[in-house]
């Protein structure tokens, strides 16, 4: 009796180790911290996150390239919704930026075709609370400062493909932070 | 419930995915990032973010941008601010500096909210096909028909016209006059009584306006004010603050009238009389403040004592004569009439009996006051005679704007068929309405959200209308459809590109003629106040010679029967243009509670004495047409 409950424990135990231990990111998924190469398809295949219909690599924008990410998520720090970047956005680069090799040549050019048949590109969310819940994020960005982007989303800059690495869903995930910042922890404050 | 997304683990989309409970535990193991199973809310739907191809600079997502505008629902024209997000309107409230509502709406203002979302709106002009349906056509198919109809009209047109005064209905006016046609103004709610008693009695041919805030004593006879009469967002703000208690006293209000309304419910007392006889009860009233103020009227009211109007309309003498000399010392009171009961014969007479009461207690130039008073439309006489004319094939082309006769004249009056015998027939109703169904040619307006109009409904105010949307189904204004039809027939017009060149040149010529100085800065700021607003002059009026001449009809009905049918328009329904509106369907009647449907009101005695229960259905018969309905008790 005692055997069986101990084997049972210890395959739980190891469950669980194996969970958490694939469950964090580890660099060994991120792509080199200098300069983003190309990816092969099978590559992309592996990558954690939903497929977009425009491989958008945040780690070249945002990583190589340094853009803010309020550059285009620009009504971050004024509303509650982040924004995402209208097809004008992209084409103040891409109508002369077309790539640097023949895949992100590739990517551009969907980029390109949707802008002339005047259809914008239907990106998957990604990120996305319960109905009940209200997060502004207006507030959390003017609160946390710099880098408060990747306390919630991750190190956004190093994805080739976003992903959700914090279940951002999860209200524990949101409380947690909050007692550790000593913010309200009134349930009108996000429930209403 | 929850937008959550379906986050797949592989690149198969999600309704491939066999959702083989074993397997879709694996693979919530494996990757770790779907833990959709373990917090209990999500769909499997995926949210999809679909930017703009090109961002207004104006918008911020998730920020709500509000525009200053105005409500058309009913011609009071009370102005809104349009609170809109991502480009959508989606609530109404009232403009804070407009001065007919100041900030406050009606339901039926709220509820225009639905009409821009209407399913049923026509999305492209529609002209009647061989087969007696409708084919959709192009916009400029369709401006060519009509501008063929209007070169070869001839002077037999008629345009109905239900939009108020504005700078569209002055170039309706002026386009169909230059084709050698008429324009029938057409209002809502009759106030025809109400005009000729004004001219009887002091030689005017316009309405006053009432300020309700100033009067000590309130008497209306059969008004609703506080409901589809006159501007009743006025009324409601003024009665509010007459009636509402401050500083120790507040206004008494009296409802004369046989059925008991949400003004009624809202009266001190109610002076319950026989339809029709109301005209007793105020020159009464007139006789009072005559003899109170000392005035020579006194002399033809003499015969109006209160016991010989109690005789005649069984209220009490006693009281109806302490009521009297409220009135006539209040300092100052108010007493109107119109509206439901000034529908009958008698209807003339009773109105200028109000307005001898009101000139007798010295109100005129206080609480009732001419020269900023609502607008008036052409009197029932001219429409009957457009439409006798219709009859008579006098008529080649016939275009309905803002308005739905068919629906709204009486079923008794053959207009229907004379309108089928117009020539030419256009409306440019943007629902298939009961006038548009039996029209040859439909060029659906814009929605008043999504145009540029303005809306001038009484001297003093000049409110403009904006889009504050694209437009929810597409459309053309109707002022665009004249300009280019007018141009494309050689019908004399203003020479402007557009209907919005057009009103912003009006307007900034009204300015410049006004001495502004930044014409630019001016039309801004007029946008964003949602008008321009001045006090109007307000005119002391004489009384006419014919005045004196005090007639007190007897009431008189059509058909035999011992009941007497008292129609009255909704306070939500207006004139029934709101019965498509769920908001205002659901929204309980202020006085019946009832909701979704129209009913018939019978007092609780008579109810008894002819055995009919709460909801049985009966059938009204009148000379004049008959109805079903369910009965309330």
């Amino acid at each position: 009796m005692l055997k069986r409950v101990l084997v049972g424990f210890l395959a739980m135990a190891a469950a669980v180790t194996v969970l958490i231990a694939v469950t964090r990111p580890t660099d060994a998924q991120q792509p080199a911290a200098s300069g983003p190469a190309a990816l092969t398809e099978s590559e992309i295949a592996a990558l954690p996150g939903p497929r977009q219909p425009i491989f958008f690599r945040h780690d070249i924008h945002a990583g190589q390239l340094k853009m803010d990410c309020q550059y285009c998520h620009y009504s971050v720090a004024v509303s509650s919704e982040p924004g995402i970047p209208s097809m004008q956005t992209c084409m103040g680069c891409h109508a002369m930026v077309a790539g640097s090799d023949s895949t992100n040549r590739a990517e551009i050019q969907k980029l390109k075709d949707a802008w002339e048949a005047g259809t914008p590109v239907e990106w998957v969310r990604i990120h996305n609370v319960a109905r009940h819940v209200r997060f502004p994020h207006m507030m959390h960005i003017n609160a946390m400062g710099d880098n408060a982007c990747a306390t919630c989303h991750g190190n956004v800059a190093r994805m080739p493909q976003v992903y959700e690495v914090n279940n951002v869903n999860n209200m524990g995930f949101c409380i947690n932070c909050h007692i550790e910042r000593n913010v309200t922890r009134d349930c009108t404050a996000c429930h209403y | 419930m929850t937008t959550r997304p379906d986050v797949p683990q592989t690149d198969a989309p999600a309704a491939e995915r066999a959702p083989d409970r074993r397997q879709f535990l694996k693979v919530l193991g494996v990757t770790g990032a779907g833990t959709a199973a373990l917090s209990g809310c999500s769909t499997d739907r995926i949210a999809k973010l679909v930017p703009y191809m090109v961002q207004s600079e104006q918008q911020v997502p998730g920020v709500a941008t509000w525009y200053a505008s105005t409500c058309t629902e009913c011609s009071a024209g009370c102005g809104v601010h349009v609170k809109t997000r991502e480009a959508r309107a989606i609530k109404l409230e009232g403009n804070p500096d407009h001065p007919t509502n100041a900030g406050a709406l009606c339901s039926r203002g709220q509820a225009g909210l639905q009409a821009l979302y209407n399913p049923d709106r026509i999305g492209a002009p529609l002209a009647r096909n061989a087969s007696g349906g409708f084919d959709e056509i192009s916009w400029d198919d369709a401006i060519a028909r009509l501008a063929a109809r209007l070169g070869t009209a001839n002077g037999r047109l008629v345009a109905f016209n239900g939009y108020g005064p504005s700078t569209f209905s002055t170039l309706l006016g002026d386009v169909v006059q230059a084709a050698g046609g008429r324009t029938v103004r057409w209002e809502a709610f009759s106030r025809d009584a109400e005009r000729i008693a004004n001219r009887r009695t002091w030689g005017r041919d316009d309405l006053p306006s009432y300020d309700f805030a100033a009067a000590r004593f309130i008497v209306s006879f059969g008004a609703d004010f506080l409901e589809t009469w006159g501007d009743t967002v006025v009324s409601q703000r003024g009665f509010a603050e007459s009636h509402g208690f401050n500083n120790g006293t507040m206004a008494k209000h009296v409802y004369v009238g046989p059925r008991m309304n949400l003004t009624g419910l809202n009266a001190d007392e109610w002076l319950e009389v026989p339809a029709g006889t109301e005209v007793q009860v105020a020159l009464c009233f007139a006789r009072a403040a005559a003899m109170h103020h000392g005035s020579s009227l006194a002399g033809g009211l003499g015969g109006f004592t209160p016991e010989a109007v109690a005789a005649a309309t069984g209220l009490d003498a006693e009281r109806l004569a302490h009521l009297a000399e409220e009135f006539a010392a209040a300092e100052p009171s108010i007493a109107v009439a119109g509206g439901i009961g000034a529908q009958h014969r008698g209807a003339i007479d009773l109105c200028h009996a109000v307005n001898l009461a009101n000139q007798a207690a010295g109100n005129v130039g206080r609480t009732v006051q001419f020269g900023a008073g609502a607008p008036v439309g052409d009197d029932y006489g001219t429409v009957t005679d457009a439409f006798a004319a219709m009859d008579r094939g006098e008529i080649a082309v016939v275009l309905v704007h803002a308005c739905n006769p068919l629906f709204a004249l009486p079923q008794s009056g053959n207009f229907a068929a004379a309108f089928g015998k117009a020539g030419y027939k256009v409306s440019t109703a943007n629902v298939l309405d009961e006038t548009a169904m039996q029209c040859d040619l439909v060029l659906p307006n814009l929605h008043a959200l999504a145009r540029w109009d303005d809306l001038r409904p009484r001297a003093g105010v000049r409110s403009l209308l904006q889009p504050v949307m694209q437009p929810v189904r597409p459309g053309m204004h109707t002022g665009d459809v004249l300009l280019r039809a007018a141009a494309a027939a050689g019908i004399a017009a203003p020479a402007a590109e557009s209907f919005e060149a057009h009103l912003k040149a009006t307007w900034l010529d009204e300015a410049a003629r006004g001495g502004a100085g930044d014409a630019e800065g001016w039309w801004r700021a007029a946008l964003a106040q949602g008008g321009v607003f001045e006090a109007a002059p307000t005119a002391a009026p004489a009384l006419a010679a014919g005045a004196m001449s005090v007639t007190a009809t007897a009431p008189a009905f059509d058909g035999d029967g011992e009941f007497t049918f008292l129609p009255y328009p909704s306070s939500h329904y207006h004139d029934g243009r709101g019965a498509n509106k769920p908001w205002l369907l659901e929204n309980p009647d202020p006085v019946t509670k009832v909701t979704w449907q129209s009913w018939v009101e019978l007092a609780p005695a008579t109810a008894k004495r002819v055995d009919v229960r709460e909801g049985e259905i009966v059938e009204v018969v009148t000379p004049h047409g008959s109805v079903r309905a369910q009965v309330l008790v």
